[in-house]
């Protein structure tokens, strides 16, 4: 079987629908975010799903990207490099969670506890050196590259436009959202769950419902070799 | 300026150049991994790069690959996922040395004395549970990636195929590194980085040949 844009832009999709799937799906089921949920079976369980699914983000925002580079404009090279950065951070912070948090909280809880203060907005007594201002420029990434992401999507017109809206919608009441207790809070993730699954199904599945259209304009490029 | 699949794939180029440049300081200006390495400058700067090199590595990677998806097939396809998950891998070891370690290494040595026993291959008197593990699967990831991907880019002939030589040649060099005194082995990454900074080149400037080739496909085309 040869190896198209087409083919690969449609694994992607596949992709967003995972990583989609993750993100709305652990959301009831996540553990406080408190020292003595570190060192639980769950937490290694659920971040270690988290960790796999900033992967799959990554690779379903480069083919949400890929598929609409062209008709996306310079907003969504914008939207899809921010969102990336932010992703990428979040990769770095879930390992972290993952990783590190479970071994050094038996013999130094207030290092965790200002660790897992970024996200609770309870901030430890311990000081942690670069990690809470760089929590602070994922935050400002994905809020900003989740609407101009989703603002270019609805503007290139080539995907849904709803999921695309509830992308900007669900990146832009994540702040909002700090106003409502840390519990109920983690739900604002849900929409942007959803947004991916729906934005990584139409990816996977147009290429057999509509052949001809799916020919992407990169297709041509890669035909002239 | 209209943004076109041609130009975004371009611009991976330099995000190339970026990654493979940023590899290549981190080979040479590495400190070695000892306790008091973690609260220098340069242990910063080193991995800061590092963590650019991920990054731009990741975003150049995509691109490298996509101008040549059709061309180098399913080797292409494998090095270029196992590259792309040894860099996201190497990405949460390296934020733990930039933002983790600095603030633990006064409060907690044990652990960053574990952690660079994990690194050395000497190991420590913390049990790091599932990391040491990771760390090695990073190894043949970037083995096997960089040889796989390599081979794929001199077959594929599209962006400059010697570099896909130096990049197969450099990570395979890589296990050599183990016969040299700690503080040299970090510059075995260098060859590498040069590699890949060079494919990044190449594909960042084969713009107008490209466009010309272009040109006269869509001629032809239209006279047809």
């Amino acid at each position: 079987m040869a190896i198209t844009s087409q083919g690969l832009i449609r694994w992607s999709g596949l992709a967003a629908i995972a990583g989609g799937l993750i993100f709305a799906g652990i959301q009831p089921i996540h553990p406080p975010d408190e020292v003595a949920s570190v060192t639980t079976g769950l937490w290694a369980v659920i971040i270690g799903l988290k960790f796999v699914m900033c992967l799959f983000f990554l690779i379903g925002f480069t083919g949400i990207y890929a598929r609409q580079a062209e008709r996306a404009g310079w907003l969504g090279l914008a939207g899809f490099s921010l969102l990336i950065a932010s992703f990428f951070l979040q990769t770095g912070f879930v390992f972290t969670e993952l990783f590190v948090l479970p071994i050094v909280a038996p013999v130094m809880p207030g290092f965790v506890e200002s660790a897992l203060g970024v996200a609770n907005g309870h901030p430890g007594a311990m000081s942690i050196g670069a990690f809470v201002p760089t929590y602070a420029v994922l935050g400002v990434c994905y809020l900003l590259g989740g609407a101009v992401f989703g603002i270019a999507t609805v503007r290139a017109a080539v995907l849904p436009r709803l999921p695309a809206i509830m992308l900007t919608f669900a990146a832009i009441i994540t702040p909002a959202a700090a106003l409502l207790p840390h519990a109920l809070q983690r739900y604002a993730a849900v929409p942007m769950g959803i947004a991916m699954i729906w934005l990584g199904y139409t990816l996977w599945s147009e290429h057999r419902r509509n052949k001809p259209a799916a020919a992407m304009s990169g297709t041509q490029h890669v035909a002239a070799e | 300026m209209k943004l076109t699949i041609e130009s975004v794939i371009r611009w991976s180029g330099l995000a190339t150049v970026i990654a493979g440049l940023s590899f290549a300081l981190v080979g040479a200006l590495h400190p070695p991994n000892v306790l008091a390495s973690v609260t220098t400058t340069s242990w910063i700067v080193v991995h800061v790069l590092a963590m650019a090199m991920s990054i731009f590595g990741m975003l150049g990677l995509a691109g490298l690959y996509a101008r040549q998806a059709k061309t180098s097939g399913w080797l292409g396809l494998a090095g270029y996922l196992l590259l792309s998950l040894w860099l996201a891998l190497i990405l949460g070891f390296t934020f733990v040395e930039v933002f983790i370690l600095p603030p633990l290494v006064t409060v907690e040595p044990d652990f960053v004395a574990a952690w660079m026993g994990m690194l050395n291959g000497t190991g420590g008197s913390i049990d790091l549970g599932g990391m040491p593990t990771l760390w090695l699967v990073t190894t043949p990831l970037y083995l096997l990636g960089g040889v796989v991907f390599g081979i794929a880019a001199f077959r594929a002939n599209i962006v400059s195929r010697w570099a896909g030589v130096l990049l197969a040649v450099g990570t395979a060099m890589g296990p050599l590194a183990a016969f040299l005194p700690l503080d040299l082995q970090p510059k075995i990454a260098i060859p590498v980085g040069l590699a890949l900074a060079w494919l990044g080149y190449s594909l960042w400037s084969e713009r107008r040949s490209n466009s010309t080739a272009q040109a006269t496909i869509d001629a032809q085309l239209h006279s047809a």
